[in-house]
């Protein structure tokens, strides 16, 4: 199978369980107890599966990270970078839906339980190697940088899952033997749509995102060889 | 005075299991707007970012041509 047709049967999938996932809440998942936000739970099919995207983009920024500072090159380099980038977007899905079902759920957007303030801290690292890559270039210093912050921002991840049953807070631990609330089979069926979409989606956007990074090295690698033969002016 | 939107402390086992108000907020919210508004928000950031990603590789592409063209013909490159 060509990469092209791997690629386009990817974005097929992923569409098709997207499809999947809102028909499958829409009419299959019942209406949670009000204390639970009642219909305003139903961002919890979303919301838990971007965390979990989060960590998985997360995990691609660390091993991407650490393989480049073990050894350089430019596809490990796309890898960290990408993983970073979709880290960000999963993280920013997971801070704005969470509010939304907290205010119907505790009655306050936002509130500096430990678990919403790591996540917070993770995605602020995420943030940081993307805007750092922004401004300061390409060159092999800053890139061992910005690996070097994606291995140390990858090490707040176990906190953030751990924190909920270390410190006290209001966020749920979600998913444990006892917890979640997932008492009817169409919820903990709907959770696993979401986890298979989001799994799908995590390796698009992350697919997309090392292509468009290892152009744009390429490109200036180029711009590089075009300017020493003078053939683009510095 | 307490903080209004401090959090009432509970064990790990009852915060698996449940959803508790923080002290002082309301939920007098619309459980159906914020749901469609969560997952509007949701596909409207996955799509900027596939569409910016998309036009930023598409200009990336036409600049790697140019470049291509102006290194294997030998004529500078204008833009």
């Amino acid at each position: 199978m060509s990469k092209s047709t791997a690629f386009y049967a990817l974005v097929s999938i992923t569409a098709l369980s997207l499809v999947g996932l809102i028909c499958f809440v829409a009419f299959e998942t019942p209406t949670a107890q009000m204390a639970a936000g009642g219909l305003a739970q139903k961002i919890f099919y979303i919301h838990v599966p971007s965390a979990y995207a989060m960590y998985l983009c997360g995990a691609v920024c660390f091993a991407g990270s650490v393989a480049h500072l073990s050894g350089e090159s430019d596809s490990r380099n796309s890898v960290a970078q990408s993983g970073a980038e979709c880290a960000v977007v999963f993280g920013l899905l997971m801070l704005t839906t969470g509010p939304l079902w907290a205010k119907k759920a505790w009655g306050v957007y936002w509130t500096w339980d430990p678990r919403l303030t790591t996540t917070l801290l993770s995605v602020l690292v995420y943030a940081s190697i993307v805007v750092f890559r922004s401004f300061v270039g390409d060159g092999a210093a800053e890139r061992r940088a910005a690996a070097a912050i994606g291995v140390l921002g990858t090490v707040n991840l176990p906190i953030i899952h751990y924190a909920v049953r270390l410190w006290g807070g209001n966020h749920p631990t979600v998913i444990t033997n006892t917890g979640g609330g997932l008492k009817d089979p169409a919820m903990t069926q709907a959770l696993f749509i979401g986890f298979f979409y989001f799994t799908l989606l995590a390796i698009l956007l992350l697919w997309l995102r090392t292509r468009a990074v290892s152009l744009a090295t390429q490109a200036s690698l180029l711009e590089e060889r075009a300017i020493a033969e003078e053939l683009l002016e510095d | 005075m307490s903080d209004p939107t401090e959090a009432k402390t509970l064990s790990p086992a009852d915060r698996s299991a449940e959803f508790v108000p923080v002290e002082g907020g309301n939920d007098d919210t619309s459980a159906g707007a914020l749901l469609v508004t969560a997952y509007l928000v949701a596909w409207a950031v996955l799509f900027a970012f596939v569409v910016s990603t998309w036009r930023k590789q598409q200009s990336t592409l036409e600049k790697l041509s140019r470049l291509d063209r102006a290194i294997s013909e030998g004529v500078p490159d204008k833009d």
